[in-house]
């Protein structure tokens, strides 16, 4: 556990590498031929993504690396796999859309792996100042990435928003780190879980660390968009360009949530297994957090009218079903969490990758402007209503599923908090129909307007035709061919347990 | 007991399966646009209906074909599995609903004919065939569950079909949401179920309960049963979710036939027919409550509809609730043969309206009709006859499983419901009565449209004259004890005629149930009801003084009827409404207080992006430049900072900081 054993990190090595060769390449070439950069990067991801498979299969047990700091294990592998196969989608969608911006195709391409790399980190992290600067490294890339549109007053509002409200957040994380690092004496996760922070209850450190503990899950709050941290998402969903909105929607919070999971495994297990009172009022702060963000987000999506913005919403309200798994707080919770992200990856993207190809041809992201989706592009129609009803929850998508995990997690634990919260979540899951169904209405019901800028989009490049039927055919199949999934999330959350 | 499934069951799912995505993905391109390969795939699956039927029928009494393939385990052995169970009842839902379909299929190749989207709508028919016949045969609610969730999609799809007219698309979002709202409820039961019997598969549930899992918590069974029936509240268009139906008939009319009429609607009544043995008896005095105010409150609004297919969708709704109300009052064999003989005359009855709109062109109110019967001979027979089988006259299927349920209630003490359900029997047949005579008989009231008028070509008129014959009587006889008397599980876990609280906790069979036929004087009131009811509701308009738009109700009523009770009202203004203002309250928050926080310091924010745009340029020039413009980046940003913005992120950090203090102090305390 004390050694280096630097090799463990190769796939984060790899994607610095590619990330430094990359930022050579851009000094080195002129404005419009930016092809070498994402070669660069497409080669580093995918290549770091295939790495991380490989450590998978040799895995045994848990392996650390840079003295302890970094730690491999199914649940770190799992959540590499994810974020890899965000990045290899959110590239194909920055390269569709890049097209239509003239300048600045090499530091979208560098901020993005940047970003990636945060998230590869996120997964390994071990110990709190890891996960701070792991943090930061995703978020201040996002901060550029938000305010990408230099020329566009929403893109630079959300971007300022997301940097102002984002910083509060990190102080806010910081602030808690210190309590911890004050009551415990350490930074090492598991040294807290070890340590007995349980018995410290009572004490004056007590006190000290759960304030700390607080104030972590605040910052991380914010990460994740939960209620009452969640105000910045509508604005910075809207304002970003769409593929950044797709990998906030996706990576980053599922970065959040890997952080989350693991200090909440940290900090409040030990309370838990020794079945302290105090864990049972964390449960029903996270319960009380949790139907909040899914009854703000829900309720918040009913009348936007614009997409990018009703997804941001419905954002708010999926983290706050994660939210119900974290409340489960046992291995079946942390699988249906798991579970959750993975048929959402394809859900979410999906969705994405139709906004993007629209958006192109439209320029607009009102849902009135998809009226006659349906009848011009019917396959692009097809994805985006799979998407939307697998988000809504219908069986038999992946969406469905998810759920599905979830409220079994939460109904098991049978006390009057977790009914309760099934209920807001079924309330929650009722309204959502509502708003998904208005945008398929229009897709299918409304014909375009004579004249619109509606019609069949051609040239669709192949990574992105690769990126909708991937989605669209993940979308099925995890709906479906629950099984190997399944064990995928069941392994990680048992490592995940085992610290 | 349990016998191993025909190895050829699988296909009546693949076939209508392989069907639609052919008709998919190259429907458009094939001869007669694809709808011969839709019919051959149905065909195919009615065939091996019927064949399983006769090969369930020849077992022995209490034997059911069961297979189960596990699907995916959870960690600590929960295993979820797929199946398919063959029973009586799934036996005689699957003859009617590949039969229906097979025969609505028929009727649309006419009726369709000529439509842009001609192969689309086949293939949703196909998709919902498949949906229904997942739906139809599974053993667990888990698989269950997911065909009832798609043949709601294919009923959006197929309601919406018309949908260059925005009511149309309503309706089909109305449709899909209050079912959903059922739906939910459905979900919250199958959840307590699960959580008590570890299991989702329905032998396992009933296993768990008999065991007495659920023992010392009764009431939790209860609210299950509650739950489980919600989801048949929704989809059969129980009150108080009954407003959808009536608007989904702005779907095509074979559409309103096969999904809203004779099966997806029914499917609420197979769930609970199904799951019977897990209703408490508090569960099934609301069950059987239900049924029966919705069976006389959508028959009283039917008196005041103008509209040929409103009329028949409250019928349907009534007809509902009668079935609801069989399995309600101990009697789901009664529920289930009502829905096999409705399902065939109530068919009949939409395709008679189908071929009647069709030779109005699209005219469906009663103030265009009048005296069809000359023009429209087929039509008008077949109609009268499924009008006789709905009235329940003697030697009509209606009269036999109509009279089951009202024995039913009765025999097990529900004497407020019998009467009931006497009474909307007598408004069923007026209504009727009163239909008929409308639109086939008197003077025609619209001289244009009735000089066009023609009868349907054979392929409407086919499959017409198929249903009214399955409308007779002698179809049916001994066909309730074979087919529903004994369903699968029966055997292990007996279904009792009224299950007793002492049934639950002790597993003793009651003895205070016998097998009734009701009061002596019944049959001949109810034979009355029926024919007296056809022949004062036809005959009231006989002097010609009366037309369609004369109010047979008492006035108040009347309204109150005519308005729907004014549930969509009270629904649009009371939860709607507040929803709204939640929501609304939701987007004020973002937009008055982030964005009044933040939208200056976009401002500025907006003058550093041009200043830095531009600076890429200004590099080239030089640095003064860079450094001026970067001041004045500065000042701006500075100057706005003046303005108070710094004072609200204060602000919000001390806001969030005071909660986060407080939530401590919570968890502490």
């Amino acid at each position: 556990m004390n050694e280096w054993n630097i090799g463990l990190a190769m796939p984060e090595w790899i994607l610095a590498i590619s990330a430094l060769v990359a930022l050579f390449l851009d000094a080195r070439t002129p404005y419009h031929r930016k092809e070498g950069v994402g070669n660069a990067v497409w080669i580093g991801v995918i290549v770091a993504t295939l790495w991380s498979i490989m450590q998978g299969f040799g895995l045994d047990g848990k392996e650390y690396a840079f003295r302890g700091r970094y730690g491999l294990d199914a649940f770190s592998v799992l959540f590499k796999v994810i974020f890899g196969i965000t990045a290899m989608f959110v590239m194909a969608m920055s390269d569709t859309w890049l097209k239509r911006v003239d300048r600045g195709h090499g530091e979208f391409r560098l901020l993005t792996i940047f970003a990636t790399m945060g998230m590869f980190f996120v997964a390994s992290v071990e110990d709190f100042a890891t996960l701070f600067v792991a943090l930061e490294l995703i978020t201040v890339s996002f901060y550029c990435l938000t305010a990408f549109k230099r020329n566009d007053v929403r893109s630079i509002e959300a971007g300022i928003k997301y940097i102002v409200l984002g910083a509060l957040a990190s102080a806010f994380l910081l602030l808690g780190i210190a309590f911890i690092y004050g009551a415990t004496g350490s930074l090492l996760l598991r040294d807290l879980a070890s340590s007995g922070a349980a018995d410290q209850i009572g004490h004056a450190g007590g006190a000290l660390l759960q304030f700390g503990v607080l104030l972590t899950l605040v910052g991380l709050g914010f990460k994740i968009a939960a209620v009452p941290f969640q105000v910045w998402t509508p604005d910075v969903y809207e304002g970003a360009a769409s593929p950044v909105t797709a990998f906030l929607s996706m990576g980053s919070k599922a970065a959040g949530f890997v952080l989350l999971l693991k200090v909440v495994r940290a900090c409040l297990g030990p309370m838990a297994d020794s079945g302290l009172a105090a864990a049972s009022s964390w449960g029903a702060l996270i319960a009380l957090l949790a139907g909040l963000t899914i009854l703000y987000g829900n309720l918040g999506a009913m009348w936007q009218g614009n997409l990018k913005r009703l997804l941001g919403y419905s954002s708010i309200g999926h983290a706050g079903y994660l939210l119900m798994g974290v409340m489960a707080f046992n291995h079946a919770g942390f699988t249906a969490i798991l579970y959750y992200l993975m048929a959402y990856l394809f859900t979410v993207l999906g969705v994405f990758a139709v906004v993007v190809l629209v958006n192109g041809l439209t320029k607009s992201h009102r849902v009135d402007d998809y009226a006659g989706l349906g009848r011009t592009n019917p396959f692009l129609a097809l994805v985006l209503t799979c998407g939307l009803l697998s988000l809504a929850g219908v069986p038999p998508l992946a969406g469905f599923f998810g759920k599905f995990l979830i409220f079994r997690a939460v109904i098991a634990k049978g006390t009057v908090v977790a009914y309760s919260l099934a209920a807001v979540g079924s309330l929650g899951v009722v309204v959502s129909m509502y708003y998904y169904l208005c945008v398929v209405k229009r897709i299918y019901m409304h014909e375009a307007p004579e004249n619109g800028p509606m019609k069949t989009i051609s040239g669709i490049s192949r990574p992105m035709m690769a990126v909708l039927w991937i989605c669209l055919i993940g979308i099925f199949v995890l709906g479906f061919f629950v099984q190997p999934f399944m064990s995928l999330a069941e392994q990680a959350a048992s490592a995940l347990l085992a610290g | 007991m349990q016998v191993d499934l025909p190895s050829y069951v699988p296909w009546i799912i693949f076939a209508p399966a392989i069907a639609a995505l052919i008709q998919h993905f190259r429907g458009e391109k094939l001869p007669r646009k694809g709808d011969l390969v839709v019919i051959g795939g149905i065909l195919v699956s009615a065939f091996l209906s019927f064949r399983l039927m006769f090969e369930w029928a020849a077992l022995e009494p209490g034997q059911y074909f069961e297979q189960t393939w596990s699907w995916f385990t959870l960690a600590g052995g929960h295993t979820f599995t797929m199946g398919i169970v063959v029973d009586g009842l799934t036996a005689s839902l699957l003859c009617v609903v590949t039969l229906v379909a097979t025969l609505v299929f028929c009727f649309s190749t006419a009726y369709m004919k000529g439509d842009e989207y001609y192969h689309r709508f086949f293939f949703w028919l196909s998709f919902f065939a498949v949906s229904m016949l997942i739906l139809t045969l599974a053993d667990n609610l888990l698989m269950l569950f997911m065909g009832w969730e798609l043949v709601g999609l294919c009923s959006y799809k197929l309601i919406g079909f018309w949908s260059k007219e925005i009511p149309n698309a309503e309706a089909a979002k109305k449709a899909f949401i209050t079912t959903r709202v059922g739906d939910v409820g459905m979900l919250i039961g199958m959840l307590i179920l699960y959580a008590t019997c570890d299991s989702l598969s329905i032998k396992a549930i009933f296993e768990g309960v008999q065991a007495g899992k659920f023992a010392g918590s009764e009431t939790a069974l209860t609210w299950a049963g509650i739950g489980i029936f919600f989801g048949a509240v929704g989809k059969s268009a129980q009150f108080p979710l009954q407003i959808w139906l009536p608007d989904a008939m702005a779907g095509p009319t074979p559409v309103s036939a096969l999904i809203h009429a004779a099966t997806m609607v029914a499917a609420g009544v197979y769930l609970t027919a199904r799951m019977f043995p897990i209703f408490t008896p508090d569960a099934l005095g609301f069950i059987a409550w239900t049924g029966g105010i919705t069976a006389l409150l959508a028959a009283l609004v039917a008196f005041t509809q103008t509209d040929i297919k409103k009329v028949l969708a409250y019928s349907t709704v009534s007809q509902l609730g009668y079935m609801i109300m069989g399995v309600g009052v101990g009697a789901p064999w009664a529920g289930m043969f009502h829905l096999t003989t409705h399902a065939m005359f109530k068919a009949c009855l939409f395709l008679g309206s189908g071929s009647v709109i069709h030779a109005m062109h699209h005219a469906q109110d009663l103030k265009d009709m009048g005296g069809l019967a000359k023009k429209m001979p087929i039509t008008f027979a077949t109609f009268s006859i499924a009008t006789l089988a709905l009235a329940g006259a003697p030697f009509f299927s209606g009269f036999l499983s109509k009279d089951a349920i009202l024995i039913e209630a009765w025999e097990n003490g529900h004497g407020a419901l019998f009467f009931i359900g006497l009474g909307a029997a007598f408004g069923t047949a007026f209504y009727m009565g009163r239909l008929v005579y409308l639109c086939f008989l008197g003077k025609p009231r619209n001289q244009e449209k009735y000089d066009h008028a023609h009868e349907s070509p054979w392929v409407m008129t086919v499959p017409l004259i198929i249903l009214a014959a399955l409308s007779l009587s002698v179809f049916y006889d001994g066909f309730a004890d074979k087919f529903y008397r004994t369903p699968a599980y029966a055997a292990e876990f007996p279904i009792t005629e009224t299950n007793t609280h002492a049934y639950w906790t002790t597993g003793q069979r009651p003895d205070d149930f016998h097998e009734g036929h009701g009061p002596s004087w019944f049959h001949t009131v109810a034979m009355l009801m029926g024919v007296i009811g056809l022949g004062v509701g036809g005959a009231i308009f006989m002097s010609g003084k009366r037309n369609e738009k004369t109010r047979l109700l008492p006035s108040g009523l009347h309204d109150l009827a005519a308005g729907k009770y004014y549930m969509d009202e009270l629904y649009l203004d009371g939860f709607v409404a507040s929803a709204n203002r939640l929501a609304d309250g939701c987007t004020w928050v973002d937009d008055n207080i982030v964005d009044g926080l933040v939208n200056t310091s976009g401002k500025g924010g907006l003058v550093l992006g041009v200043v830095s745009a531009d600076a890429d340029q200004l590099v080239v020039d030089g640095a003064v430049n860079l450094t001026a413009a970067a001041t004045q980046g500065a000042g701006a940003v500075a100057s706005t900072a003046q303005s108070g913005r710094v004072r609200n992120y204060l602000a919000a950090a001390l806001g969030v900081t005071a909660v986060a203090v407080v939530l401590l102090v919570f968890v502490i305390g």
